[in-house]
């Protein structure tokens, strides 16, 4: 139940300024607030060594149709708006999604079996692509400590979800290891945000942001062969 | 209590088994997947649609409009603020339903106009790029939308307040309030305790009426249009590189008029509910004082509702 969070806030707390408000927007179903405006189809190939240990990570997104127009005629690209690209024109293009602000995270975000937080290096930029007038951008995160590839849980989201990120391009990584994709469950969604609310401070003023609850997760299993 | 006052209930029932189900059934979630779902085809549709234009299709623009009104069906079938309030205001004030179905429509495209205006003034004369445009948008005026929305949902809930505090002294009159609303509280639908203060006021309560509603409309207007469509400005900025900027125009007040679709269907569901039920329920009471605490009560009820489901989406912004 999303309500049932605010159960948990505490009636003191309801006197304390937003936190009533702050609860009330975590209760509202994640659907109140999914407004994607981007829709990118993702792929990741994990890189594994001989260790099994995942030491980095390729990501593919492929932008949807408007996306991909908006872009390249905001970049004065395609005049003729057939679609295709000259090699000037992807020579201008390359790297256009691979100048990161500050505090981007990339939308990929790791977890080691532990169900601690992976730290992933810049991107290092691969190929930039046009297909059928869809722009398909490739980079590289390199892991800054590799993981052992058992239990690891990737999920690709926007947090604030202007960005709609799905796995339709797959996972892909060497065997033994296989992957699991759960899509996002609503049940687990709501699970989730109240989970959220209760590890959120007290005396926070920003609001966590929930736009993991749409991501699907991808879970690395490792069997050893026998 | 007799069944015939259970049947006024029952379209009360109705609209709170609904809501129970989009709020904590996962109903709203499956509404966002499936709007999410429909926006995205749309918006591919749009693309294409644009490049067919650009390439001299014959048909192409009739085809941008009518994916274009599909994209705005689709985006406010999805979260929006646009249904929250005019539904709050259906919900809580004596509004009749061509009216607010009509404030819906101008809202509606209202807000396209501000998409033209901001892309038109951004990219035009201020020579923004793009990330600037939609950053505003996306930024400042969406906040800006739901603080409006919010103060809209307080006005109500104050008004609802004030006459709940009235009707507490009833019975000593209220010639003393020149500068209340007795006129606007009343519309035509609500006749029953209109003559008693319509003969004391005359005309004054008439053109206060008329005052009061437009400030309403602007108000409700204002709140809606302020914040611009992310997708028509998208659009809107594709056609401007593309010099076929009137194509986009009007495929952005296309836009308008499917989000109007979405809107004109929550005025009309929510006035509906309103007069089905609680309208009833009012007349079923036995005296007159209880039945316009219940109005006012209502109209602080919609009007909380509306202001702090509003609040809460703009706190998630700061």
């Amino acid at each position: 139940m999303p309500l049932a969070c605010c159960g948990g806030c505490g009636y003191a707390s309801l006197m304390r300024g937003f936190r009533p408000l702050l609860c009330l927007a975590l209760g509202l179903p994640a659907g109140a607030l999914a407004h994607p405006h981007v829709f990118v189809e993702t792929g990741l190939t994990l890189i594994l060594d001989e260790a099994q240990m995942v030491t980095a990570v390729e990501v593919t997104w492929k932008y949807d149709d408007l996306y991909s127009l908006l872009i390249m005629q905001d970049m004065g690209l395609d005049e003729d708006a057939d679609g295709a690209l000259t090699e000037a024109e992807l020579a201008r293009i390359d790297g256009w999604d691979m100048q990161w602000i500050e505090g981007y995270a990339g939308d990929l975000y790791l977890t080691d079996a532990a169900g601690g937080a992976v730290a992933l290096s810049g991107p290092e930029p691969l190929s930039t692509q046009v297909e059928e007038a869809r722009l398909i951008s490739r980079h590289r995160r390199p892991l800054a400590q590799p993981v052992p590839a058992e239990g690891l849980v990737l999920r690709a989201y926007d947090p604030e979800f202007y960005t709609a990120y799905d796995l339709t391009l797959g996972v892909s990584l060497p065997a033994p290891c296989s992957t699991e994709v759960v899509p996002p469950d609503e049940g687990d969604a709501y699970r989730k945000a109240e989970e959220v609310m209760a590890e959120f401070p007290e005396d926070a003023m920003d609001v966590p942001l929930l736009g993991h609850v749409f991501a699907e997760t991808v879970t690395i299993a490792c069997a050893p062969d026998d | 209590m007799r069944p015939g006052r259970l049947i006024l209930l029952l379209p009360l029932l109705v609209a709170a088994g609904v809501a129970v189900w989009l709020w904590s059934g996962g109903g709203l979630d499956r509404l966002a997947v499936w709007a999410a779902d429909g926006q995205r085809d749309a918006q591919n549709a749009i693309a294409r649609a644009v490049r067919a234009i650009r390439q001299g299709e014959a048909g192409a623009l009739a085809g941008l409009m009518g994916v274009a009104f599909l994209y705005g069906l689709f985006h406010a079938a999805g979260p929006g603020h646009g249904k929250l309030l005019i539904g709050g205001y259906g919900l809580g004030r004596a509004v009749a339903a061509w009216r607010l179905a009509g404030l819906a429509l101008v809202s509606s495209l209202a807000q396209s106009l501000t998409a033209v205006l901001l892309v038109a003034a951004g990219i035009g004369l201020l020579s923004w790029s793009r990330t600037q445009v939609t950053g505003l948008a996306d930024g400042m005026l969406s906040l800006a939308s739901y603080l409006a929305v919010a103060a809209v949902g307080l006005w109500l809930a104050l008004r609802g307040a004030r006459r709940m505090m009235r009707r507490g002294d009833a019975g000593q009159g209220h010639d003393h309030e020149h500068d209340h609303e007795h006129g606007h509280d009343h519309e035509h639908d609500d006749g029953h305790d209109h003559a008693h203060c319509g003969h004391a006021h005359g005309p004054t309560a008439e053109e206060a009426a008329r005052v009061h509603s437009l400030r309403d409309a602007v108000l409700l207007v204002g709140a809606v249009a302020v914040r611009p469509c992310t997708g028509a400005l998208f659009l809107l900025i594709i056609t401007w590189r593309m010099d076929i900027l009137a194509a986009g125009i009007a495929g952005t007040f296309a836009m308008g008029l499917g989000t109007a679709s979405v809107t004109v269907l929550s005025a009309l569901a929510s006035v509906w509910l309103r007069q089905s039920s609680l309208d009833r329920l009012r007349a079923a009471l036995p005296d007159a004082t209880a039945a316009a605490r219940l109005a006012a009560a209502t109209e602080l009820a919609a009007g909380a509702l509306v202001a702090v489901v509003a609040l809460a989406l703009a706190l998630r912004m700061i």
